[in-house]
């Protein structure tokens, strides 16, 4: 692991500038109402670089860049986006905005909401990461500014540089493919290598009568998988929180593009039943995620569409003594990796600063993980979890990196304890029931283990596709048998880079991760 | 909202036409512009009336620009392309020249950009009403909503959402294509739970429409709720290894946006699992009792997603029967494909129009044992492989035509193409349109309402229940 490490990207003049307007437009959103209203300016930029390339080579340089006004009354949301982003315009949004809550609320009835100033956020306490990065003293103009420290300087990477380095990994894996094709029984020849690389750097400014920030968040991401004749794919995604060094491929790598996919096409049919299961740092958390993640998401409880907010109330336990799930947004190392995920952050899309919280704790459900208006409706603690797919949409409170906590075992001493079973190292998507307690997480595929040892045989699902898991998640936690251990000295297991949905629709990034866990007995097919 | 005098627009043609001219190795360019306009308002339930209130109302006003430049190799045997978008507030200049680099680099078999065709066909995918007051559009549709679930009985209303939107598309090109249309969409969900509470099921419901004629908000309010009435008592399905199942339009329109895909000349191209004219859609034998699939393309179909006078490149999007009968008549080929399978190009782009069958829903459901599924919990159909999974989020288990328990947890698996191979659809049709995202692509569907099953169906459940 490469522990010496670059400085940090600054805020750009440009931004500045921007940051600028964003304060005045601020303040009228909330003046002559201080005491009434709470307004904040929200800016969100995403430049990505990417190349794809397969028997087409695509290159995609995209800049998208929008601002959103809030203010809050009587507990309401109001917001008006817009990406036309000259001074005037701005201006004139932010009065637009502010005429359309006074007419709608001349006078009000709840008790405004009142930000926290810097000294009560430290007085909280912060996660290292983000207290050095903050000034002594901060005041609330004082301007604090957050960002990873890279490899690379963001600069020196462009279009190209993504272009060079999927056609690099292509070939590598297309090398591969041929080197194996033909040696493997009854299989598919490989149609195609598609592998896709992006480079995007996120910034956003927040700015609210307490606090002026802004973030830089360079988010480097391999998508890459290989496809048969027959129809039969295999995937692989890999990055998080920095530069191109976080996308550099193995041989393991190459394997799953290349090889897997022929591999797949002549393997046999699951067939469906319950069978002991270890799964894979990304699959154990898609489990994470979809089991208790959606549960604890503030709006779900606001709703009245989790289960969670009784079992929390009634203390009843819902997993055995390893049923601990973390979501945690300050995360910028993990276990094997100097850098965090796609879903870490310094704050949210709310301004509010990234802690990591216990959101089932040895089987016992803590409070939910909130957005603003979840927070003051519930009455619970605020968390670093108010996110939107872009400034085009409504805001949720949404998870961010969701993961198991590590075991004390090897991998090895799992796969041991079963008699016959699978292992299940690549997800393949996930939906969540908050109110109903159903799991579902996709395994791309199952690896066989017989009398404690890997066969080497793959199996497909039943018709041929992915495999499905699922069961009550009350069932799922039970049945924890063992989980690996992690070097990370904050116990950080790996966590992959992925997506989230908030049921089907509103996209936003989120790492998923965990340690290999060993589920006894979860109903496949 | 017109793209007729914008500034904007004006200043990048201006400076495309100047860059092409300082370019002369440049082949040619393809800008594609939006406008949208959008309200979005996120609902909330009160337990004790059943009344829904805001709390987050959103205004969104967006104008974007995607720029495509084509620039061949120095041989003339390739052609370099690349994609971006332009920022108006940017130098445009140093943005062309960034992409004119990419391009250089991306080479791909070479293919020269379409010419104009005037011939478009009528094709109107926008509701007048939203387009002309787009606020008042959304607004009477919240207090619509409002106004109807506190008449509903028996379930608790939990959540709603509305986004009402409308856009303005724009497409040019150096050779001198310019068409533009007009869409409008609304997404509507809501999520309810039987009363009395507490309960372990809630019913959530989504719906993407076109037009306000569409949407008929007590209809599908008494829908989701007669549905969540349902939901208490259900049960673990039993394993089969060969299921009957029913499906509604739902799936259907993603089944039939997969085999779809299959049709697309670039699988032909990149070598994926694809379909040649001739082909049939299905494998194994056909079952004498199965229908046969029949599915038309189809631009002009009032107010539906995927309604357009032009494709993707802009040119006249064209109507064909592309399945008739179980059999492939024709691929779906673009400009671009067209030159590199050397077939002719037939612009085919549209909605799907599924013939529907000769039953009723009652009449597909008078079998030994049919399980109809009401809600998945997460339908993936993988397009090149055409199987599918996901775990049975409610569903109904019919024995002899009558309705026993209903059912939820357990995998319910197909592959598409033994599916076709036996198969019914029901009489009845339906609308259903998809305004496209992440998750789902843009997708316009008329046809059957249900579609019965009983080849390629695999039930992942609890194996001695045999109730």
């Amino acid at each position: 692991m490469n522990t010496t490490k670059a400085l940090r990207p600054e805020l750009s003049e440009p931004h500045q500038e921007i940051r600028k307007i964003l304060s005045e437009c601020r303040q009228r959103l909330e003046r002559g109402r201080e005491s009434e209203l709470y307004g904040f300016a929200w800016y969100e930029e995403k430049h990505a670089h990417s190349a794809e390339i397969s028997r087409t080579v695509n290159t995609g340089d995209t800049f998208d860049k929008g601002v959103v006004f809030r203010l809050m009354c009587d507990g309401k949301q109001y917001e008006s986006a817009t990406n036309q982003l000259d001074r005037e315009h701005l201006l004139t949004t932010a009065d637009s905005l502010r005429a359309q809550v006074d007419k709608a609320h001349p006078s009000v009835n709840k008790r405004p909401m009142v930000p926290t100033t810097w000294q009560q956020e430290l007085a909280v306490g912060l996660p290292t990461e983000l207290r050095e990065q903050i000034p002594q003293h901060p005041t609330a103009t004082a301007h604090v500014h957050f960002a990873p420290r890279c490899e690379q300087s963001l600069q020196d990477i462009n279009t190209q540089t993504c272009l060079t380095l999927a056609k690099r990994v292509r070939e590598q894996a297309l090398q591969l493919a041929s080197e194996t094709s033909g040696t493997i029984d009854g299989a598919s020849e490989l149609a195609d290598i598609q592998v896709m690389v992006r480079f995007r750097v996120t910034c956003n400014i927040f700015v609210d009568r307490e606090k002026s920030m802004s973030q830089i968040l360079p988010v480097a991401m391999l998508a890459g998988g290989g496809m048969t004749r027959s129809g039969q794919s295999a995937r692989l995604v890999k990055g998080g929180l920095g530069t191109l060094e976080l996308i550099e491929t193995n041989a393991e790598d190459l394997r799953q593009m290349g090889v897997v996919p022929q591999e797949l096409s002549a393997a046999p049919k699951l067939k469906p039943g319950r069978y002991p299961v270890i799964t894979g740092p990304g699959l154990s958390g898609v489990i994470a995620h979809e089991a208790f993640g959606h549960t604890q998401e503030g709006d779900t409880w606001m709703k009245g569409r989790s289960m969670a907010t009784r079992l929390h109330a009634d203390g009843i336990r819902v997993g055995n003594d390893m049923a601990t799930i973390v979501n945690n947004p300050a995360v910028y190392s993990m276990d094997g990796q100097q850098a965090g995920s796609n879903g870490s952050y310094y704050f949210d899309h709310e301004g509010q600063l990234a802690r990591p919280q216990v959101i089932l704790d040895q089987g016992l459900l803590s409070g939910p993980m909130t957005d603003l208006t979840s927070a003051q409706l519930l009455n619970m603690t605020r968390t670093a979890n108010g996110k939107r797919e872009s400034w085009r949409r409504p805001l949720m409170a949404r998870q961010t990196n969701t993961f198991f906590t590590p075991g004390d075992q090897t991998l090895e001493e799992l796969i041991a304890q079963v008699d016959y079973g699978f292992l299940a190292r690549y997800p393949h998507g996930g939906m969540e029931d908050p109110k109903g307690g159903s799991l579902t997480a996709g395994a791309a595929y199952f690896e066989e283990i017989k009398q404690g040892k890997l066969t080497g045989q793959l199996f497909i699902g039943p018709s041929g596709g992915h495999i499905e898991l699922t069961d009550s998640v009350f069932d799922v936690l039970e049945k924890i048998q063992g989980k690996t251990s992690v070097t990370h000295p904050d116990s950080t297991p790996v966590i992959s880079p992925g997506g989230c949905g908030k049921y089907h629709k509103e996209l936003v990034e989120a790492g998923v991760g965990g340690p290999f866990i060993l589920w006894n007995q979860i109903n496949c097919g | 909202m017109h793209w007729q005098n914008n500034a904007i627009l004006a200043d990048i043609e201006t400076a495309l036409a100047d860059f092409q001219s300082a370019h002369p190795d440049l082949h040619g360019w393809q800008l594609e512009a939006k406008q949208t306009h959008g309200r979005q308002t996120l609902m909330l339930g009160n337990n004790e009336q059943n009344t829904l209130h805001s709390y987050q109302d959103r205004n969104v006003s967006d104008a974007s620009f995607q720029l495509s430049l084509f620039v061949p190799s120095e041989d003339g045997d390739k052609m370099g392309t690349a994609k971006g978008t332009v920022d108006p507030a940017g130098s445009l200049l140093t943005q062309f020249e960034t992409l004119l680099g990419n391009a250089r680099q991306a080479m791909n078999p070479f293919f020269t950009l379409p010419e104009p065709d005037i011939d478009y066909p009528d094709a109107s995918g926008a509701d007048p009403d939203i387009l002309g007051d787009l606020h008042g559009a959304h607004l009477g549709l919240e207090q619509q909503l409002c106004r109807q679930t506190e008449t509903l009985q028996g379930v608790q209303v939990n959540s709603a959402e509305l986004y009402t939107n409308k856009h303005e598309h724009l497409i040019l090109s150096s050779t001198g294509i310019r068409a533009s249309r007009q869409s409008t969409d609304i997404y509507f969900e809501v999520a309810m739970e039987k009363r009395p509470l507490p309960n372990n099921q809630e019913v959530l419901k989504y719906w993407h429409f076109v037009s306000l004629d569409d949407i008929d908000i007590t209809r599908l309010l008494a829908g989701v709720a007669e549905e969540a009435k349902l939901t208490d008592q259900a049960n673990l399905p039993p394993a089969r290894e060969d299921a009957t199942i029913l499906v509604d339009a739902y799936a259907i329109s993603k089944f039939i946006a997969a085999l779809a895909s299959r049709l697309d000349a670039g699988a032909e191209f990149s070598q994926a699992p694809h379909f040649v004219a001739d082909d049939k859609v299905f494998t194994g034998d056909k079952d004498p009792q199965s229908d046969c699939l029949t599915l038309t393309v189809d631009p002009t179909l009032e107010q539906m997603a995927k309604t357009s006078p032009y494709t993707n490149e802009g040119l006249p999007a064209q109507k064909a029967i592309i399945i008739q009968d179980d059999t492939v008549l024709t691929q779906t080929i673009n400009s671009r494909m067209a030159q590199y399978l050397d077939k002719p190009a037939n612009h085919i782009f549209g909605n799907y129009q599924v013939s529907p069958g000769q039953a009723s829903r009652e009449q597909l459901l008078d079998q030994e044992e049919v399980f109809e599924i009401l809600d998945f919990s997460s339908l993936l159909v993988n397009p090149t492989s055409l199987t599918w999974s996901s775990e049975i989020k409610l569903g109904r288990w019919h024995r002899r035509g009558q309705p026993t328990v209903m059912v939820k947890g357990g995998i319910v698996s197909g592959s598409l193409k033994s599916s076709l191979s036996g198969f019914r659809f029901s009489k009845d049709t339906v609308r259903r349109n998809t305004t496209g995202g992440y998750f789902e692509a843009t997708n316009g569907y008329t046809g059957p309402a249900y579609m019965l099953t009983w080849r390629g169906i695999t039930l992942a459940g609890q194996e001695d229940n045999n109730e």
